[in-house]
């Protein structure tokens, strides 16, 4: 049974006040599927524009993560998130799931524009219906409006494009001080770079105030740290907002 | 530290006046951390409006969802 690599994004299903986040939701999809069908990637968080005409709940980001499926697979996980977003998601939310294998987008430098678009234009959805049906991806809206369609589409295409957005989540260390190379030996960060974009030293220390946060870099997730007196310093959330 | 602008409740230092954030969520008695710390924008000190469940970002600065529900 060949596998193929699967890129999967929600977006927009909280309302103000509500309990969960896109984010929590987004990754109890990526729980269910690492547990019952395939090795899975970090969700990247995917910062769209923000304008009066759209809208959205609270901040415009959308979610995405990817893994390796079968066709019967693919089918079968889609159904799952079809059910649980319909059931988790806010009653006034207008969630959008986007699916699809990477084999089948016809034009990614097509759809990475898109992407891109979504950070400084309002889009429609008959644009992002359009899109879907050009890359051949699966693209759904489920309930009320379903403006979350052009965000969910737009997640799957930055994080294609592999130079957007931050890691979900953090790594926290019970160590006050810890070597560029111990950093990249716990397998959550693929580099440590300086803020300027070059290589961080592998035997320089770095010194963590709290935690460790990564942003998704030329397909890398990547600690970004700053020089501090000898020693390396994580950027801090302040610092990351760009990403 | 809000300002009206027709029905909404807009914070009036913008998106990186982290200090003023953090004494307007200290003044308020609304204030709740958002339930995604993904979502939180101020590292030194949680409870900021910029990390309040009930802010909703624009492109210079945030209105407040509650005020305005009130």
């Amino acid at each position: 049974m060949r596998k193929f690599k699967t890129y999967i994004a929600i977006d927009d299903t909280d309302e103000i006040g509500y309990f969960t986040s896109t984010g929590e939701i987004c990754e109890e999809i990526r729980e269910h599927v690492e547990r019952c069908y395939s090795k899975t990637t970090p969700i990247t968080r995917h910062q769209l524009l923000l304008h009066a005409d759209i809208p959205y709940t609270s901040h415009n980001s959308s979610m995405c993560f990817t893994c390796h499926l079968s066709e019967r697979e693919f089918e079968k996980i889609k159904l799952f998130i079809v059910d649980y977003v319909l059931s988790m998601s806010a009653s006034s939310s207008a969630p959008g799931i986007c699916m699809g294998f990477e084999k089948d987008i016809a034009d990614k430098n097509a759809f990475i524009e898109y992407g891109l678009d979504a950070k400084k234009k309002v889009l429609t959805k008959d644009e992002a219906y359009k899109m879907a049906r050009e890359q051949n991806l699966f693209l759904k809206e489920l309930k009320n409006r379903g403006d979350g369609v052009i965000g969910a589409l737009a997640g799957v295409a930055l994080r294609l494009s592999g130079n957007d957005g931050r890691i979900k989540g953090k790594i926290t260390l019970d160590k006050k001080s810890v070597s560029v190379k111990e950093i990249l030996d716990l397998g959550f960060f693929d580099e440590v770079r300086l803020s300027n974009g070059t290589m961080a030293d592998t035997n320089a220390m770095v010194l963590i105030k709290e935690y460790l946060k990564g942003v998704y870099l030329e397909h890398k997730s990547v600690l970004l740290v700053e020089e501090n007196n000898g020693f390396y310093k994580p950027l801090i959330k302040e610092n990351l907002l760009e990403f | 530290m809000f300002e009206t602008v027709g029905e909404k409740f807009i914070f009036k230092y913008g998106k990186t006046a982290y200090d003023k954030a953090i004494e307007a969520a200290c003044d308020c008695p609304f204030f709740k951390l958002d339930c995604d710390e993904d979502e939180f924008v101020t590292s030194t000190k949680k409870d900021s409006c910029y990390n309040c469940l009930f802010r909703r970002w624009s492109c210079t600065s945030f209105s407040c969802m509650h005020k305005a529900q009130e």
